[in-house]
């Protein structure tokens, strides 16, 4: 959600509730298609599984915004040929909301321009030039977009439904519904996106609400698909299968590790002063390259922009110098765990060692692993005069508070040099 | 629960009671779980500091050495030291020990020149001076308090003959010791942090001026030497601590890890059945009525 043209991701009661709106609004489209209400009923609760799925194992919930655009571009489609002016712009809205929605929308222009759904005037070849170049700019977008650094934009169980609703209907529609061929690939093509490491949440949701209507429609086609009972049990039974196995925790993106000696800068001449260049943590199998913490304008403590490094506030104490070095690092990133997850499991006595631009390795030994309030922070003994070279560990720690993007407590780790 | 009053309106209420009961205590159970915080751990902080001086200007480098009581044998503390230096600290149980000296370098069996005493949670600072102290050795207590983070706290060690006493002023005329007697250590006093000068000087006499350099955050010793007729500073830090102080917390970590993600993927799921049941038996019956 963060690579949105139109800023910060809003509020999630605000995602929750647009959700929800959607929701309804897909209801009405399905109702203008004139489909039975027991398929309606199944296509809803597909949609509403997903959008659920998605609230309830992400940290910042779903964003129903580009849907509901979407779904309002759907009423006006469906609603007769003089309103699909507003259509348009309801989609030019959504993927002005999230980008990612352009892929589907830039897949189905073309899909409609090669089955001459679209551009009925222009001569053959230049139609499918159209199409085909539609399908490239949905393919640059998807690249464009694309963050390698992260894991899979959602959790595994929502792919796997995803993806198994996609192969399920594509695959059924294909062969015998031709004119149902676009939108199932627009779909497909949002689907593939949730794939694609990086491109965040929005296409969730408008993807699940196409397959939910294209389900609904599929189910008035064939009679066989979701209207019998039995079948109706089955897919909900694995709904819930798959929200059963959600992993709690997502895998943790796959970053490669960090190597000491590589990372080590060659030595410059005079350095003005000592740096901490890097971190091992035998207890948390943890080693890696420090970064250099700053302040932000208030003065607060910056964490790394990284979630897989930690980092060493450079306005403190150099470890292994008198005094309380302090080493700062993401307990998670939106995705899964950070450098600093297993910080609580410390226990007193464990090493963590840091290593010296001057080449010296100062050895500490944990004293005291403590969970605090953030209102309550313990300044003074953080970063009050110490006797001894000491280190503090600082992560994130308690519940995390959705409305404020924040956890609520910070874990500190006390250190002394042994 | 719900779909079982929809699949069997006729059951008796009283099952369905005791079921429904169940299950919510069950969901309760499993959602507390999730919930239950792990006890921090915390180690007890009454650790005893102590460190060594040679402030003697009429002996060379020196080893001093510090030998628990009852187990002699048991050295907790070994420094050797130029006139005018002090050890690191150094973390020691509470007990009675030692202190010897020999000159550094020797082999000779160090000499025992004082008994000391180590209360728990105390920091104090055992060095050899000059004059009529007991073997030659004396016992300070430092107080460690933290300044405000943007000033330097400190104190003076008389190390520094011929005069008897010193008075010693801040850069902007602070008293920061009045008639200190040679061995001795003034009280701690605040001064601003950065490059500073003390004036220094018998009481009555003219003062001279020693180049200091002061930290924020920090608390240190600063003892006076004499060395080729002029009085120097050397400041020692007692205890140093981050030269600028970041207020607040530090908001580290974005919650795709949160520990809550247990308790909600208990409710999401519970949630699912139930939406997922009575959508299949809506539709199912619609279906039906047709």
């Amino acid at each position: 959600m963060s690579t949105s043209l139109l800023g910060t991701p809003p509020p999630w009661p605000l995602g929750l509730v647009t959700a929800v709106l959607a929701g309804v609004l897909l209801w009405s489209v399905t109702a203008r298609l004139r489909l039975r209400p027991e398929s309606r009923a199944a296509s809803t609760a597909v949609y509403a599984c997903c959008a659920l799925l998605t609230e309830l194992t992400t940290p910042d919930g779903v964003d129903g915004r580009a849907t509901l655009l979407l779904s309002a571009g759907g009423m006006f489609a469906v609603a007769g040929t003089r309103r699909s002016l507003l259509a348009a712009l309801a989609c030019a809205a959504a993927v002005a909301l999230a980008p990612v929605v352009g892929v589907g929308v830039l897949v189905l222009l073309g899909a409609m321009a090669l089955r001459k759904d679209l551009l009925i005037r222009l001569p053959a070849p230049l139609r499918r030039i159209a199409g085909v170049a539609a399908f490239a700019a949905a393919a640059a977008l998807a690249v464009l977009l694309a963050r390698p650094q992260d894991g899979p934009a959602v959790p595994l169980g929502v792919l796997v439904l995803l993806g198994a609703c996609v192969l399920l209907i594509g695959g059924v529609s294909w062969v015998r519904l031709p004119w149902l061929r676009p939108p199932v690939a627009a779909v497909v093509a949002l689907a593939a996106c949730q794939f694609v490491p990086g491109p965040d949440l929005d296409a969730v949701l408008p993807a699940a609400a196409g397959l939910a209507v294209l389900a609904a429609v599929l189910t008035e086609e064939h009679h066989v698909l979701l209207a019998r009972p039995v079948l109706v049990g089955a897919v909900m039974v694995g709904v819930v299968a798959t929200a059963l196995l959600v992993p709690a925790v997502p895998l943790p993106a796959a970053t490669p590790p960090h190597h000491v000696a590589e990372v080590v800068p060659a030595a410059a001449p005079e350095p003005p002063r000592v740096t901490a260049v890097s971190i091992a943590i035998p207890r948390m199998e943890l080693s890696g390259s420090l970064d250099v913490l700053g302040v932000a304008d208030d003065g607060e403590l910056l964490a790394p922009d990284d979630p897989a490094r930690a980092g060493w506030y450079a306005g403190g104490v150099v470890p292994g110098d008198v005094g309380p070095a302090i080493v700062g690092g993401h307990v998670d990133s939106r995705r899964g765990p950070g450098v600093f997850f297993a910080l609580r499991s410390l226990r007193p006595d464990d090493v963590v060692e840091i290593t010296r631009s001057d080449g010296r390795v100062a050895r500490f030994s944990v004293t005291s692993v403590a969970q605090v309030a953030k209102e309550q922070f313990p300044t003074a003994a953080v970063y009050g005069p110490t006797p001894r070279p000491e280190l503090r560990l600082i992560t994130c720690g308690g519940r995390f508070d959705r409305g404020a993007r924040s956890y609520t407590d910070n874990v500190v780790v006390e250190a002394v040099a042994t | 629960m719900p779909a079982r009053h929809l699949a069997r309106p006729a059951a008796p209420r009283r099952r369905a009671a005791a079921a429904g009961t169940g299950v919510v205590a069950l969901l309760l159970l499993v959602v507390g779980l999730a919930l239950a915080p792990t006890p921090p751990a915390t180690a007890a902080d009454a650790t005893s500091m102590l460190r060594l001086g040679q402030l003697n200007p009429d002996q060379g480098n020196l080893e001093l050495t510090v030998s628990s009581v009852a187990d002699p044998k048991n050295t907790v503390l070994i420094a050797a030291l130029g006139y005018g230096e002090l050890s690191g600290y150094q973390a020691v149980e509470e007990g009675d020990y030692v202190v010897a000296t020999r000159p550094a370098g020797s082999s000779e069996p160090p000499m025992v020149a004082k008994t000391i005493s180590v209360r728990p949670g105390t920091t104090s600072t055992v060095a050899t001076v000059g004059g009529a102290a007991e073997g030659g050795i004396t016992s300070f207590t430092d107080d460690l308090t933290a300044p405000d983070p943007t000033k330097a706290r400190l104190r003076v060690i008389n190390a520094a003959p011929p005069a008897a006493q010193l008075d010693v002023r801040g850069p902007a005329g602070e008293q920061v010791a009045v008639g200190l007697a040679l061995g001795a250590a003034g009280s701690y006093t605040t001064l601003p942090p950065g490059e500073s000068r003390l004036s220094v000087g018998p009481p009555g006499a003219p003062a001279v001026e020693v180049p200091v350099t002061l930290k924020a955050n920090e608390v240190s010793s600063v003892v006076l030497t004499s060395g080729g007729g002029a009085v120097q500073a050397r400041v020692v830090v007692d205890a140093a601590g981050s030269p600028v102080v970041p207020p607040g917390p530090v908001h580290a970590g974005f919650g795709g890890a949160a520990a809550e993600a247990g308790a909600y993927r208990a409710a999401s799921s519970a949630v699912l059945i139930v939406l997922a049941v009575s959508a299949a038996l809506v539709s199912a019956r619609l279906a039906r009525s047709r």
